[in-house]
């Protein structure tokens, strides 16, 4: 009987070879999911951040598409 | 530390009370800027004196107090245990907030109290036959401070406490400038998104739309809605510009009080009714019915200065041909060697424009100056024969043109010695926003085979896609009538969002690309959250420092990795995450089965607590299958699995016992939603519970009691009913098993 480790598909997902036979460290399957974590930015296959809204303000006022972001500098 | 910065406290000879109507002040001027914090004031008292306030006040016109504290520099005190010693004791006035005095500036000490007469008040001894204090002088009102008569003769003794200014590193502010539903909005205070109202309605954000930013202005192009958006610049507005009309770069001056002058930057019109912008350079402001003058220049203001931000036309000069022609419509804008330049003019597809260096006002096509305007059909680097998509520049140092089914890049300025050559002839770009450039100056973008990068933005486009994801461009089937693609780095995380997002209701199809893997990993947002455009915001404060993304429901959003849920209306949503394992064959022989007899996780945490970041709960499905793609298929179906379950705390959890069989084994991890509680956030009784589905997420929704009954609302317009109370994340740390060769696969 063999103990035999189950490698982390931390390379994202690879559908280039046949299933049997995938590149190395790769998943045919996965959604939502990043290969640095959350919890403490380690290479290891976690669940991705949660998109949070910077500003209270909607633009536009309404549920419209925000269609351009960009900064401008301006001397105090 | 406090120190003294002015002060007269000798000579004292004699005093002045303070009771009542009776105020006293004295003046002094500042010789450099500092933050007062108190002042001392050499006091004795008579009788029983009323409560005393001490305050700062400006100077008006003829140096007589204002009548308004300056805020955070008046204390009342009470004179109870005061000295009733004629020689006075010093009395320090510290000020609820040190509050900054500008230098060379006059400022009044006003001494004031309530009730008390000539026999109960407080006396302030001062210098009455020689007072030598030459930028100050004592004041004295009877009417509490109605009317304030000068004193020349005599001074109050004081002395003035402070704290030296803080050295001012930050010059300037970064603002944030966001534009949907017709609208520009902009971050008029940090952290918050305020309307520019002038220009409401006034662009069509249903058309292409891209900016640029240069010489502290947006320019915005929005096919023929070609607009300035102008955060630096006063305007003034006359009737009559008169003969002479200023030009770029003239200086005005006004008789106003003051003599306000200004550097013209930009005017409507060369004769007649004029608004004129420019950049004021005295503190002095330009006011109505002031006469403006110049070099010959001369005209007379019809209203007060108005102060930016600005909205209006983007235009050559004075509206006027005598400074060129701009193209009447463009949807491409950038900023390349102090150039404004446009692309994307309907009629010519083809063709660049660029104004003049350091001047957006102006578009005279001339060669001979090296400065001038440039167009693609006369520089000397000529025009791209395709039809140009995006618009790229690299610092001063080349600017790439992506094309629909080619990539040009100009070297250098096209009117001195620039050339542009075709970098690749059989690979287009998609579209102004699908590109983006990492930390090391590399361009990655979505073009006709998948994602692309140049290295150093001038390397052949390389496809680094096409060896993951051959199908990619298939299964996207992007098309730029019907979605949206925005590439967006993140220099925080090391990689690339790639989106495709519908245009109409947002739903979204993306990919992460991770550089450090070089991976590609695929997500889901809500419609919500599609995106459809990216920035990276440089802020001032670098806990502000992020990419953000432009979502479909008019919110501006970024990544948080505290964040286990998509903020979305009023509500999160969750994020349903899963990852299979790669498929494993449980024997070495191709045509046995394997068994296993023990599975262990561990899950990413350590110890629950401690240093290392814990991990929520993780389900896990296992699936067997004869051949490595029927078993993923399985996974993919939503077949119901050999064995599942839920491992909850941290570290390495005790072993699945239940034993498998067969030839292939695939292995999913996956955070559960649909049996995720939720729970009320207000009052509302439950009356029943929907389960409501989409591409992206599963979810039961409890909707609120309805007289009547009442048709159920979809969660994106019920959001204030209920909340998510759930929020999970997970990661995984390693995973083995004992696996042991079994007979022949059946």
């Amino acid at each position: 009987m063999a103990n035999r480790e189950f490698p982390i598909p931390i390379r994202g997902v690879s559908e280039t070879l046949p299933v049997d036979g995938a590149a190395p460290l790769t998943s045919g399957y996965m959604n939502n999911v990043r290969a640095t974590d959350v919890l403490e930015k380690r290479i290891r296959i976690g669940q991705r951040p949660g998109l949070d809204k910077v500003f209270d303000q909607q633009v536009g006022g309404a549920s419209s598409p925000v269609v351009l972001i960009t900064t401008i500098s301006i001397m105090d | 530390m406090a120190v003294r910065f002015e002060y007269y406290n000798t000579n004292e000879d004699s005093q002045v009370p303070v009771y009542s109507t009776t105020w006293k002040a004295q003046t002094f001027t500042t010789t450099v800027g500092f933050k007062i914090t108190s002042v001392k004031l050499l006091v004795y008292k008579e009788g029983t004196p009323g409560n005393l306030t001490v305050s700062i006040q400006a100077v008006d016109g003829v140096n007589k107090p204002d009548g308004s504290d300056i805020a955070g520099l008046a204390i009342i005190v009470s004179p109870t245990n005061y000295t009733t010693t004629t020689t006075g004791q010093w009395v320090e006035y510290t000020f609820p907030t040190p509050t900054e005095l500008s230098a060379t500036t006059r400022y009044a000490i006003v001494m004031r109290s309530v009730g008390g007469d000539n026999d109960n008040d407080v006396n302030f001894k001062a210098d009455i036959s020689s007072p030598t204090y030459t930028t100050g002088e004592s004041l004295t009102s009877v009417n509490s401070g109605t009317a304030w008569t000068a004193v020349a003769s005599a001074d109050v003794l004081f002395e003035v406490y402070g704290t030296p200014l803080v050295p001012l590193d930050k010059v300037y502010t970064k603002r944030l400038v966001a534009i949907g539903n017709d609208e520009v909005w902009y971050e008029a205070t940090v952290g918050r998104l305020d309307e520019l109202l002038a220009a409401n309605g006034d662009i069509d954000t249903t058309k292409p739309l891209t900016t640029a930013e240069g010489f502290q202005k947006l320019f915005i192009a929005n096919q023929t809605n070609l607009k300035v958006v102008d955060f630096v610049n006063v305007k003034l507005t006359t009737g009559n510009v008169g003969a002479t009309p200023p030009d770029f770069g003239t200086v005005l001056t006004s008789d106003g009080a003051g003599s306000p002058s200004m550097v013209v930057d930009y005017i409507t019109s060369l004769a007649g009714a004029c608004i004129i912008y420019g950049k004021r350079t005295t503190a002095a402001v330009f006011a109505d019915t002031e006469t403006v003058t110049g070099t010959g220049i001369s005209f007379v203001l019809t209203a007060n200065e108005d102060l930016p931000p600005h909205w209006y036309n983007w235009t050559v000069f004075g509206g006027s041909a005598t400074f060129g022609t701009m193209p009447s419509s463009a949807y491409l804008v950038c900023r390349y060697r102090g150039r404004i330049v446009l692309a994307g003019n309907p009629n010519s597809p083809h063709q660049w424009y660029m104004s003049k260096v350091a001047n957006p006002w102006n578009f005279i096509y001339a060669s001979t100056d090296p400065l001038s305007a440039v167009a693609g059909t006369n520089a000397d680097a000529g025009e791209a024969g395709d039809i140009i998509r995006a618009l790229i520049p690299f610092g001063d140092d080349y600017l790439i043109f992506g094309c629909a089914n080619s990539i040009f890049l100009l070297d250098g300025d096209p009117v001195s010695g620039g050339s542009l050559d075709e970098i690749d002839n059989s690979t287009g770009m998609y579209g102004p926003w699908a590109w983006c450039k990492d930390g090391e100056g590399n361009l990655y973008f979505w073009g006709s085979g998948g994602l692309y990068k140049m290295s150093g933005g001038r390397g052949r486009p390389e496809n680094i896609s096409a060896g993951r994801l051959p199908k990619w461009v298939d299964d996207w089937a992007a098309d730029p009538t019907t979605h949206r693609i925005v590439l967006a780095y993140d220099p925080f995380r090391n990689g690339v969002t790639i989106s495709r997002t519908t245009l109409d209701g947002g739903g979204n199809l993306n990919y992460w690309y991770d550089f450090r893997t070089q991976g590609f990993y695929p997500e889901t947002y809500p419609t919500a959250c599609g995106v459809f455009c990216s920035h990276f915001y440089d802020a001032d404060s670098a806990t502000r420092r992020c990419t953000l993304y432009g979502g479909t429901d008019g919110y501006v959003r970024k990544f948080l990795d505290t964040a286990k849920n998509d903020d979305v209306g009023t509500t999160d949503r969750q994020i349903s995450s899963y990852a299979t394992w790669p498929i494993e064959h449980l024997a070495e022989d191709n045509d046995k089965e394997g068994k296993l007899t023990s599975l262990t996780v561990e899950l990413a945490g350590g110890g629950a607590g401690g240093d290392f970041g814990d991990t929520d709960e993780v389900d896990y499905e296992i699936h067997v299958a004869d051949d490595a793609e029927t078993c993923l298929q399985k996974i993919k179906d939503g077949d119901a699995a050999f064995t599942s379950g839920t491992l909850s705390g941290t570290g390495r959890k005790a072993r699945i016992r239940t034993r498998v069989r067969g030839a292939y084994l695939g292995l999913k991890l996956y955070n559960t939603i649909t049996t995720t509680a939720w729970a009320t956030a207000t009052d509302y009784a439950v009356d029943d519970l929907v389960v409501y589905s989409n591409i992206e997420y599963i979810c039961i929704v409890a909707h609120k009691s309805e007289a009547g009954g009442g048709t159920h609302e979809e969660p994106d317009t019920n959001t204030t009913d209920w909340t998510a109370t759930t929020a999970q994340t997970w990661a995984i740390n390693k995973i083995y098993g004992d696996v042991k060769e079994t007979g022949k696969i059946k």
